[in-house]
This record gives C-alpha cells, sequence and structure tokens, in this order.
C-alpha cells in the first residue's frame, strides 16, 4: 500500500514538472534537459506479446501498465521503486472527435524523469510491464540515459 | 434397446503440462464413458465428447473447448481460449451416443494461474 502511494508521488511529481517545463521557457529547459541532442529524448520500447512462460499475451487486453525506474547503477531489483508509471493502452481521440482508437503504449518521454536527475550525470533506465493481475515482468536490459 | 440417456461416468482431471509446444498447454482429461444409465454396457458404440468451460459453477453459458472428440483429453492454452487468468472456471464434459447427449459431469473448478508478463523489449533512447 505503500508502495503504492510512494508510486503515485512520483507519478504526480514527474506530470507536474512536465507540466511545468512545457509552461514557460521550453527553450532554456531543452537545452540543458539532453545535452547532445538537442531536445527532450523518448524513452521507447517493444510492447510484450507473451508472458514470461511464452504463452501469447494480448497487450491491449492483459497488460495494465509499465513502471519506469531510474538509477545510478545499471542494476534493478525488486526493493527499488519505480519512477514513473504509464498506462499500456491509451484513447487516442479519432479525428471525428467523438471515437476512440486504443493504442498501445511505446514511448515516454524522459523530460518526466528530469525532476529525479542531476544535470551532468549519467543514469540507467529500465521497464517493467504488469499484467492486469498485478505481476510484473522482469526488469528489461537497462539503457544508458547521459545528461553530460 | 437401450435406453437413450447415458450414463456419463466421468471423472475429469487437469493435468499434464504439454511443453513440446512453442506455448505452454494445459490439459484436460477425463474418464471413458462406459455404461448406459441403465447400467447396460455401451461396448463398442462410438462415443464423442463436448468438452466446455465455464466462470460458472453450473456450467452456465459454456464456452466449447474445441470441437467434440472421441478422444478423452484435450489440450488448450490459456490465453487462446480467452480464459480469465487468476479467476476460477469451471470445465465439464459431456458425451453423445447415437445423437444423443449426456448430462454435463460434475464440475471441475480451476483456478487459471497467472504468470508474469515479458519485460519490453527493445528499450531505447531516441
Amino acid at each position: 500500500m505503500m508502495q503504492r502511494r510512494s508510486q503515485l508521488v512520483f507519478v504526480l511529481a514527474a506530470i507536474i514538472a512536465a507540466m511545468l517545463s512545457g509552461c514557460g521557457g521550453g527553450g532554456e529547459g531543452a537545452s540543458t534537459q539532453s545535452a547532445g541532442s538537442g531536445g527532450i529524448q523518448t524513452l521507447a520500447w517493444d510492447p510484450p506479446q507473451t508472458y514470461s512462460d511464452s504463452t501469447p499475451l494480448d497487450p491491449y487486453r492483459e497488460l495494465d501498465y509499465y513502471e519506469i525506474y531510474i538509477s545510478s547503477a545499471p542494476s534493478f531489483t525488486d526493493n527499488d521503486a519505480p519512477a514513473a508509471q504509464v498506462a499500456a493502452v491509451s484513447n487516442v481521440l479519432n479525428p471525428d472527435g467523438i471515437s476512440y482508437t486504443q493504442t498501445l503504449t511505446s514511448e515516454f518521454s524522459l523530460g518526466n524523469l528530469l525532476p529525479f536527475t542531476e544535470q551532468g550525470a549519467v543514469y540507467y533506465i529500465s521497464i517493467r510491464s504488469v499484467g492486469l493481475d498485478g505481476l510484473k515482468s522482469d526488469f528489461s536490459a537497462p539503457v544508458t540515459w547521459n545528461l553530460t | 434397446m437401450k435406453a437413450k440417456v447415458i450414463f456419463l461416468g466421468i471423472a475429469i482431471l487437469l493435468g499434464g503440462i504439454v511443453w513440446s509446444l512453442p506455448a505452454q498447454a494445459e490439459t484436460l482429461s477425463w474418464n471413458a464413458v462406459t455404461t448406459y444409465t441403465d447400467g447396460s454396457s455401451i461396448g463398442s458404440a462410438s462415443v464423442t465428447y463436448t468438452p466446455v468451460w465455464s466462470t460458472s459453477s453450473s456450467l452456465a453459458s459454456p464456452t466449447a473447448l474445441g470441437t467434440s472428440t472421441t478422444a478423452t483429453s484435450r489440450a488448450f492454452n490459456i490465453t487462446t481460449e480467452a480464459m480469465p487468468r487468476g479467476s476460477t472456471i469451471y470445465f465439464g464434459v459431456r458425451a453423445t451416443v447415437g445423437g444423443v447427449a449426456s448430462a454435463y459431469s460434475s464440475p471441475l473448478s480451476w483456478l487459471v494461474p497467472t504468470v508474469a508478463p515479458s519485460s519490453p523489449g527493445n528499450l531505447r533512447v531516441q
């Protein structure tokens, strides 16, 4: 329960930070957020198509959300708390402005993680998928996020 | 003339994980029907079995587990059958001889196992 609350706090903090960065001084923020790219970078992944026992998984129906982890070390454990959560499926408004299309989430703006970072540091990011029953996948192989 | 109602002496068992397939399959099995309701032997008559599953213990609105078969087991895949992981479902089987079907067997309850999803692949910063 406490962990869940902690996760929500992280997510809210990330959302607020993202909103603030988008409201003012966007250019200045972008220039300092990810050296080398000139803009906010994006974390991307391929949604899983199977369970851990290799049975097929329908990510539209059977995935709940993803947990995104950030660390200064390239290893992650179950004791780590996620920095953010994103829904596995989102409803995207169609051009008709009325109907929605279910879309698999496969990207996350790393700008949302900037409140948890220090400029000039190197971080590692990993992600877990969480099924509707709450079971979590292993950590994905981490990627490096260089803020130098 | 044999009785037209079949005694379904079916004991269904769930088990036997078949690992020979790329995706894991479970197997539902049951004992063959051997007698009619009057106790007389079915003999060599062809018996087909219709396995079903339902989220209801009364097997209401059952979902067929594949097609009818003369075999006394049926392999199935949880995802393909859209079984609700983490929930209890009930299996039943009925036998048909000469176009006459029995009632369903006593339901077998089974907790559909939960399995963690695989981790996302090809994680990258772009």
